[in-house]
């Protein structure tokens, strides 16, 4: 059996996430799906609220997820993973939802870092939930909720029912221009699928409100070394202010084989190889979000290492 | 070896990271950068030293650019950065 797919479902307190949770449970398609809910506050409401009353509905509500109960997140996740190694329990995915007011990058870093999840789960995506009614003058006025968004893989916007979507759609095209828009409950085949390691733009670089979009590409294969050095540098002079690093590389001693970058913030994914590139476009290619970034600085700094690294590696020895 | 021109956009590039204010010239003798009361000066070593930095009355040779951002970031004051960490749990798909 592969790693079980794990999607996190967040969004600002108020998004619709409890309703899509609910709906994704009664919904036929997403069959043999756990489903964590993490709850802040004393009282469990929004495990009653889903009202699943299944046994791989579960909810975590001692705290928020980003800075309480990681610990019990991964505790959580190797509980589902055993009891359905005893059969007693039967699932194919898993849905964490957050809570309104998490960070997703400290419940990425506790998926990420432990050692004991790697072989059993596999991060699928982040989905971010945005409100049509609400969702402008929130994203406007709290940076959590811009963070969250700033993370999506794929976002939702939900209560279309309730106000036109345009205004949301303008505010979240401030913060992520990448992911792909859905509105309501997305098919499975989206919310569970590995994301695209191949959709980079083309435009050099974006600034959008707060959020920075830097975007890099490259013709030449770049040596290993200078990749390490790229990632290791990236995060040590950003710090805090880098969200997420993605992209496919053509490294130059795996030729035909392109790396794909993953990073939250300062915590660098094992790099692995596609066996083939996913399209015809050969080219290194990489965005790296994050806040106040300025929109050159990472091809800047990646020209800077591949000039040294290439030197050194001409040098006679 | 990157050119100067490259080098200071790349300077400037940290000092806004940073969120230092400041800025960094071309003189003679080397890129000068200028952070309220702290200066320092970079000019290039020969290979392997690659850079020199000067700061507060103190030069010290560094072997590459990563290191050399670093070594400029300290000598501004600005606090030390985030070591990257290469996760052993769950894969990103």
């Amino acid at each position: 059996m592969g790693a079980t797919p794990v999607t996190i479902v967040t969004g600002f307190l108020g998004a619709g996430k409890t309703t899509l949770i609910g709906r994704l449970l009664r919904d036929p398609r997403y069959a043999n799906t756990a489903v964590i809910v993490n709850e802040f506050g004393e009282i469990a409401l929004d495990h009653d609220l889903i009202a699943a009353g299944d046994e791989t509905l579960l909810q975590l509500s001692t705290g928020c997820l980003c800075c309480a109960v990681r610990s019990d997140l991964v505790a959580t996740l190797l509980d589902l993973a055993a009891r359905r190694a005893t059969g007693e329990i039967a699932f194919d995915r898993v849905v964490i939802e957050t809570s309104g007011l998490a960070d997703p990058a400290p419940v990425l870093h506790a998926l990420m870092t432990d050692q004991a999840l790697g072989e059993t789960f596999a991060i699928a995506a982040v989905v971010t939930l945005v409100d049509a009614l609400l969702g402008a003058e929130t994203l406007a006025a709290h940076p959590e909720a811009a963070r969250q968004l700033a993370f999506a893989d794929r976002i939702v916007v939900t209560k279309t029912d309730l106000a036109p979507q345009a205004p949301a759609l303008a505010a979240i095209a401030a913060h992520n221009t990448l992911a792909p828009i859905s509105e309501g409950l997305p098919d499975p085949t989206l919310l569970f699928a590995p994301g695209r390691n191949d959709t980079v733009p083309d435009t050099l670089a974006r600034h959008t409100d707060g959020i920075s979009v830097c975007l890099i590409r490259r013709t030449e294969p770049l040596p290993a070394l200078a990749l390490t050095l790229l990632l290791e540098t990236l995060a040590e002079q950003c710090g805090a202010n880098l969200l997420r690093v993605k992209g496919l590389f053509d490294v130059a001693e795996v030729p035909g084989r392109p790396a794909v970058i993953h990073a939250v913030q300062h915590v660098i994914a094992p790099v692995t190889f596609l066996p083939e590139w996913p399209s015809d476009d050969h080219t290194s290619r990489a965005v790296v979000i994050g806040v106040g970034i300025p929109p050159h600085f990472p091809a800047r700094l990646l020209d800077a290492i591949c000039s040294e690294v290439r030197d050194e590696m001409a040098r006679p020895s | 070896m990157i050119t100067d021109a490259e080098l200071r956009n790349l300077l400037t590039d940290c000092l806004k990271l940073w969120d230092v204010p400041g800025r960094v010239t071309a003189e003679a003798e080397g890129l000068l950068i200028t952070a309220g009361d702290a200066t320092c000066l970079v000019r290039p070593g020969p290979s392997p030293t690659r850079w020199f930095l000067t700061a507060a009355a103190r030069t010290r040779p560094v072997p590459s650019v990563p290191a050399l951002l670093s070594a400029v970031r300290r000598a501004l004051g600005v606090p030390s950065g985030i070591r990257a960490r290469v996760g052993a749990g769950a894969s990103l798909a």
